[in-house]
C-alpha cells in the first residue's frame, strides 16, 4: 500500500494474483473495518451478481465471529465480538446509486461513479480499469481514503 | 512508470504501527482499516488477513477500545 503524494490523505492498495473466489473472501473480510470508518463503493461488472455473492460470504463470516464468540469464556472479548456481529448485522448493501444516503455499501458499474458526484470513504475496484480511470476515480474518494485494486 | 503509480510516488518510506501485533511496519505491507478514535488511520498488517481469528479478533479489540474512547472523550466534555 502506498499514500498518494500530495496533500490528500488517500491510500492505494493493489492486491494481485487472486482468484474469484479468494477476491471476494478479502472484499468480505476487509469490508467490515472499512465500513467501521465510512461509507464503501465497490465496482463490478454485474453488481447484482457481486451484490449475492458478498452476501453469502457476509453470512459466513459472522458465523465465523459467532464461532469465535462461543469458543471464548473471556467476558471482554465476548462483548467486543457481540458489538461487532452486531454491525455487521446492521451494514445495509445496495446497487442501486440513488440509495446512496441510506446505505452504507454501494456495489455499481464504473459508470455509474466515473463523473458522478458520489463520494466515499473506501473504493474497492474488484474488475480490470485503465490508469487514467483509476486515477480519475480518486476524486470520488474522501479523507482518509482507501482506494483498494484487485489484480487478475 | 504509469499515471497512477507517479501519482504513488515512487519511493514511499512511511512506517505505521500494526494494531493486531503493535510492531511497526513499512506501509507497503500494510492496510488500512477503521480509523482511531481522533480520526486518524489505524493499519494492520496485510498478512493478518489470512489468520482469519487474529484479524477479527484483533479489529474487534481495538474498534470496541476506540468506541470506548469516543464515548469517554464526549463524556469529559459533557462534564467540563
Amino acid at each position: 500500500m502506498k499514500r498518494l503524494e500530495g496533500t490528500k490523505e488517500l491510500y492505494i492498495e493493489h492486491v494481485p494474483g487472486l482468484s474469484d473466489e479468494q477476491m471476494s473472501l478479502h472484499v468480505t473480510r476487509h469490508l467490515p473495518r472499512r465500513l467501521a470508518a465510512g461509507n464503501v463503493i465497490m465496482l463490478h461488472d454485474r453488481p447484482a451478481v457481486f451484490l449475492a455473492v458478498i452476501r453469502k460470504r457476509w453470512m459466513h463470516v459472522i458465523r465465523e465471529i459467532e464461532r469465535e464468540r462461543a469458543s471464548t469464556l473471556d467476558r471482554q472479548k465476548r462483548l467486543q465480538l457481540e458489538r461487532e456481529i452486531a454491525h455487521m448485522k446492521a451494514y445495509r448493501f445496495s446497487t442501486k446509486p440513488s440509495e446512496v444516503e441510506r446505505v452504507e455499501a454501494l456495489i455499481l458499474e464504473p459508470y455509474e461513479v466515473l463523473g458522478s458526484g458520489l463520494r466515499c470513504l473506501s473504493l474497492y475496484v474488484t474488475i480490470p480499469m485503465r490508469d487514467e480511470q483509476l486515477e480519475a476515480l480518486t476524486l470520488h474518494v474522501m479523507e482518509p481514503g482507501l482506494l483498494m485494486i484487485y489484480e487478475k | 512508470m504509469t499515471a497512477i503509480s507517479v501519482l504513488e510516488g515512487a519511493v514511499d518510506r512511511a512506517t505505521v504501527p500494526c494494531i493486531i501485533c503493535q510492531s511497526t511496519i513499512p506501509l507497503r505491507v500494510a492496510t488500512a482499516g477503521s480509523l482511531h478514535a481522533d480520526g486518524r488511520q489505524a493499519f494492520a498488517c496485510r498478512a493478518h488477513i489470512k489468520e482469519r481469528s487474529t484479524w477479527i479478533i484483533g479489529w474487534a479489540h481495538f474498534e470496541a477500545d476506540q468506541e470506548e474512547l469516543r464515548d469517554f472523550v464526549q463524556l469529559s466534555e459533557g462534564y467540563y
